[in-house]
């Protein structure tokens, strides 16, 4: 598998690019499957481009293999709609509300539309080895890039601090988990990521910092709780 | 000050669906934690931050004893309450990967706004006056903090995401 650190320089120059290029882009979500998908699958990933349904292509269907409820295997498939680095994903509305921008309204209408054609159509499950409509999955959007968050046609002044409230609104209302909204600034965070290995740092004296180490005044809430892994096999016995 | 509030159960569904309920063969190449029969999790929340930590049963059983632990903190040294205290690494940004580091008599971390981390086999070493010689293994944690985009509302996503890096990394190690 080619190296993260170069994924993640060429597809930073791809996505910082003035031209709408999101299908060399695309190619770039196979090396980051685990963002796309919710479980954790076994290696043997397909993934598909420009898969037809009834009303169109649908950009991008992934498939993986999980362990099911009674610790069977079975195979789910994720719907995908990208859009380029280069489209807005808001745009103001008003001086104090932003609306989604025309790329992200077509995105989420063609997801909708390509989820619902997988979900009825049973000889394009049984293509994609689906038993059941259930394990047809929303994946998500992938769109824009930070300095493509919002059209400011309002010229805003703190146009950032709407943009932190209209996601995570859309994101908790309507999307409700199911529909993930990604920006290419995601991707790009998650194939770089930074690591410390092996490291050790020690000062060697004895030091008294019991105020700076006391935090009991800090925690507003704390948990604890077991999972027991073997918890389904012994039900099933 | 508005004291900050997460829902356990999403935490917990996060963890079963990404660590706990996964094919046998993407076990093997997991921190040996998740392969117990039971494991502890311990979840602390505060105004900047959200850390996850991992214990098996011994070492929980062990920790409870710790008279640092009860009077000071829970996991005492591990995170800087401020910028000014000296700290091993500076979080800034996404996915931090700290794998088998040892830290000594400072702060393991200092947490700038919106970061996250995952700490592997990390070892907190502390002499103190009061309490003298105390050190402690975390075999698996993650640390989520608050910023502009990192809140009470959207936690639950970015847990998910650092989870989904953690496991990504574990297959890029074990080369699949």
């Amino acid at each position: 598998m080619e190296d993260r650190k170069n994924l993640y320089k060429k597809l930073k120059d791809l996505i910082y690019k003035d031209k709408h290029n999101e299908v060399e882009c695309r190619e770039y979500l196979k090396y980051v499957v685990s963002l796309l998908v919710k479980e954790t699958f076994n290696e043997d990933v397909t993934y598909e481009q420009e898969c037809p349904q009834y009303c169109g292509r649908s950009d991008l269907l992934i498939r993986v293999k999980v362990k099911d409820e009674f610790d069977d295997e079975k195979t789910l498939a994720y719907i995908w709609e990208v859009k380029a680095a280069q489209c807005y994903i808001f745009k103001t509305e008003t001086k104090s509300r932003l609306c989604p921008s025309q790329y992200l309204y077509k995105a989420e209408n063609q997801l909708l539309h390509y989820y619902n054609g997988f979900y009825n159509d049973r000889n394009a499950q049984i293509r994609l080895g689906i038993l059941h409509p259930e394990q047809i999955k929303f994946g998500g959007i992938i769109i824009g890039r930070k300095d493509k968050l919002v059209e400011n046609k309002h010229e805003v002044s703190d146009v950032k601090g709407l943009y932190n409230i209209t996601r995570p609104l859309r994101e908790k209302y309507f999307y409700n988990d199911r529909i993930k909204l990604i920006t290419w600034d995601d991707i790009l965070n998650y194939l770089k990521g930074k690591k410390h290995t092996s490291e050790e740092q020690q000062i060697s004296q004895r030091i008294d910092f019991k105020k700076e180490l006391s935090d009991k005044e800090e925690i507003s809430e704390s948990f604890d709780f077991e999972l027991s892994r073997l918890r389904n096999k012994i039900k099933r016995l | 000050m508005k004291k900050e509030h997460i829902d356990k159960n999403r935490i917990k569904e996060i963890i079963k669906r990404r660590l706990i309920k996964i094919p046998s063969k993407v076990r093997k190449i997991f921190p040996e934690i998740l392969s117990q029969p039971k494991i502890s999790i311990k979840i602390i929340i505060t105004k900047s931050y959200v850390l996850i930590v991992f214990l098996g049963p011994e070492e929980n059983d062990r920790r409870k004893k710790d008279l640092i632990r009860k009077k000071l903190s829970t996991f005492p040294g591990l995170i800087a309450k401020d910028n000014k205290s000296k700290a091993a690494f500076r979080l800034e940004g996404k996915n931090t990967l700290i794998t088998s580091c040892t830290i000594g008599n400072m702060f393991s971390l200092s947490l700038g706004k919106d970061s996250t981390a995952i700490l592997c086999d990390h070892k907190q070493v502390l002499d103190t006056e009061e309490f003298g010689h105390y050190e402690y293994n975390i075999e698996l944690a993650y640390v989520i903090s608050f910023g502009d985009e990192i809140n009470q509302d959207s936690v639950y996503k970015y847990f998910d995401e650092l989870v989904a890096y953690s496991i990504d990394q574990w297959r890029i190690e074990h080369g699949r």
